[in-house]
């Protein structure tokens, strides 16, 4: 017999007089999580708070204290305890998770490392510098752990790097090529992430880790493309539109094939937005309010009945 | 047919395991079952509503706007009041996972008609964040749908802030932040005996816990983010004292329930 859920206790719950006690004791044993769950998430849940409570002490203190310290105690501590951090990860050898969350937690270090030193010598360097520096110093650490977490940060430091050494450095470069660019960054890692694991031994990436990349890359090939509705003519804004139906089809595609429905939610959910954004750039009186008004109602209730009957599909 | 069948075995299982007095609507049971397998949401279906909804009432209230809706205080009041009723209405009826989009942006929709009269009939913030409190109330009372239920949730938290804070008693935050975590403990710790005591209630449960969950988020927000709330600094650990007392009652509950039994009072439990 199949696992009694939630839902199944409501239904019966309502269509019946089952008692409050059973009704207690059924999702008790059918739907609570287990003693060894619990185990597993308080074990982990204490260690990641733990770890996280000590990286945010050390900023702090340093934070407070920043007067009061000889810079070559500031550099020393943060150099120490970097050093105890990897040295942390080669001792918990046996435990591949606490190594993996050290040496996170020592990534952030690195971080803070890098900040106190641009801070006591003053190097007059563009912020882009720091957080490129962080980036490639950190890039063995994310490429052995392979730890999702640790590949997020490693990630979003490679797109604050873009964007600030767009906005410090390369101010020739136009919002629609660091839009373009943010863009195909993005999908390049996601396209790893969804393909390296098929031709070479490594753990395939959770689901939460591939959707978070699927959703930032949309995220910029959206708003790149709003951005540059009716500002005239850009050759990377073209560039763009060329590439995010391209990327869009692949992203269909792959969620058709893989039955993944987030896929087929949020890439027609960003064309929705985008067909608005155009009409809204056409007009804005009454009558084309009326209609984009209309067309996104239209347009979302038929995606979400498209994505009941596949998911239907799927499930029988 | 198979899942009929588990349906069926499911029943007698439960047949089997209570006495001669159990009753059972099964022709209602598998209605409903058909009824959720017909509109089952996946959280991206849900979201999708959610933020459909959301745009395109902003569409709709631009068009309004423009028509010149707002010239008219007692037109937007009608107006809002009937795009609420409607949408209820129209989600009561129909049940159906399609009109969700339709039914979110008519609500929306509605209550940014109903805020804005009420505004203009000059009401005090006050009597208005009340006044959107109680029809918020009564929505989620008649309202079985899923995201309206949820949004009805939301205005109820957001709108108390607001009250909080037009008001400058901003230490009321903390009663605010222990009253939701409190809902939340007995939501969660008294669930079988809300579903046995309310049965026809039962489609609130699911919306209700997570509008309990995201309103609680909000206050610790509004006491965690600098500036957003001037709240006393020495005052900040308050709520914190109750939300630790509930934790450890919620680890005292979760252990007795794996059968780790200890003397009556012992505290060294915790330890």
């Amino acid at each position: 017999m199949p696992k009694i859920t939630r839902e199944d206790i409501q239904i019966i719950t309502k269509h019946s007089n089952w008692p409050e006690n059973s009704v207690a004791k059924a999702l008790k044993n059918h739907v609570y999580t287990g003693k060894k769950a619990w185990h597993r998430f308080i074990s982990l849940f204490l260690l990641v708070l733990g770890v996280s409570f000590t990286v945010l002490g050390i900023i702090f203190f340093f934070a407070y204290n920043w007067d009061k310290l000889h810079k070559f105690i500031k550099i020393g501590i943060l150099e120490g305890l970097v050093i105890i951090g990897v040295l942390g990860v080669l001792v918990a050898q046996r435990k591949p998770l606490i190594q993996r969350i050290i040496l996170t937690a020592t990534t952030m270090l690195v971080g803070v490392l890098y900040a106190v030193f641009g801070q006591v010598y003053q190097t007059g360097a563009n912020a882009y510098d720091f957080f490129l520096g962080w980036t490639l110093f950190v890039t063995v650490w994310a490429i052995v752990s392979n730890f999702p977490p640790l590949w997020v940060i490693y990630i979003a430091l490679v797109n604050i790097t873009v964007v600030l050494y767009a906005e410090q450095v390369a101010n020739d470069w136009s919002e629609m090529y660091v839009f373009a660019l943010l863009f195909t960054i993005n999908v390049l890692f996601l396209v790893l992430f969804l393909w390296l694991p098929k031709f070479l031994p490594l753990k395939v990436s959770p689901v939460w880790f591939t959707n978070v990349l699927a959703l930032t890359a949309i995220a910029f090939s959206t708003i790149g493309i709003i951005k540059g509705i009716g500002r005239g003519q850009d050759v990377f804004f073209n560039v763009l539109l060329i590439m995010t139906p391209v990327v869009y089809g692949l992203g269909i595609w792959y969620g058709l094939v893989m039955k993944r429905g987030f896929y087929l939610a949020i890439v027609p959910f960003s064309i929705i937005i985008i067909i608005s954004a155009f009409l809204l750039n056409e007009s804005d009186d009454a009558g084309m309010l009326l209609t984009i008004g209309v067309f996104i109602v239209t347009a979302v209730t038929f995606l979400i009945r498209f994505l009941n009957q596949i998911q239907k599909k799927w499930a029988s | 047919m198979g899942e009929l069948e588990n349906n069926m075995r499911l029943l007698q299982k439960i047949r089997s395991e209570e006495n001669d007095d159990f009753k059972v609507d099964e022709d209602a049971v598998f209605t409903e079952y058909q009824k959720r397998r017909d509109n089952k949401a996946n959280l991206a279906i849900k979201i999708l509503s959610i933020f459909g909804g959301l745009l395109s009432s902003l569409g709709f209230l631009g068009f309004l706007m423009i028509l010149g809706i707002y010239n008219s205080t007692t037109g937007m009041f009608v107006v809002g009041l009937g795009f609420i009723i409607g949408a209820i209405m129209m989600t009561n009826r129909f049940e159906k996972l399609i009109i969700d989009t339709f039914g979110v942006s008519c609500y929306i929709l509605g209550f940014s008609l109903f805020v804005v009269a009420l505004f203009s009939f000059d009401f005090r913030e006050d009597d208005v964040l009340l006044m959107v409190i109680v029809l918020a109330l009564i929505t989620l009372f008649l309202v079985k749908n899923y995201v309206l239920s949820f949004i009805s949730m939301l205005t109820v938290g957001v709108c108390f802030i607001l009250l909080i804070i037009s008001n400058d008693v901003y230490e009321v935050i903390h009663v605010y932040t222990v009253l939701y975590a409190v809902g939340l403990t007995f939501f969660v710790l008294e669930e079988g005996s809300l579903m046995a005591f309310a049965p026809r209630m039962l489609q609130l449960y699911d919306p209700l816990r997570i509008g309990f969950i995201f309103s609680f988020l909000f206050g610790l927000l509004a006491l965690g983010k600098e500036g957003l709330i001037p709240v006393y600094n020495g005052t900040l650990w308050i709520s914190s004292l109750v939300i630790i007392l509930l934790t450890l009652y919620m680890i005292r509950s979760v252990l007795l329930d794996f059968g780790e039994t200890q003397k009556k009072g012992n505290i060294g439990f915790f330890f």
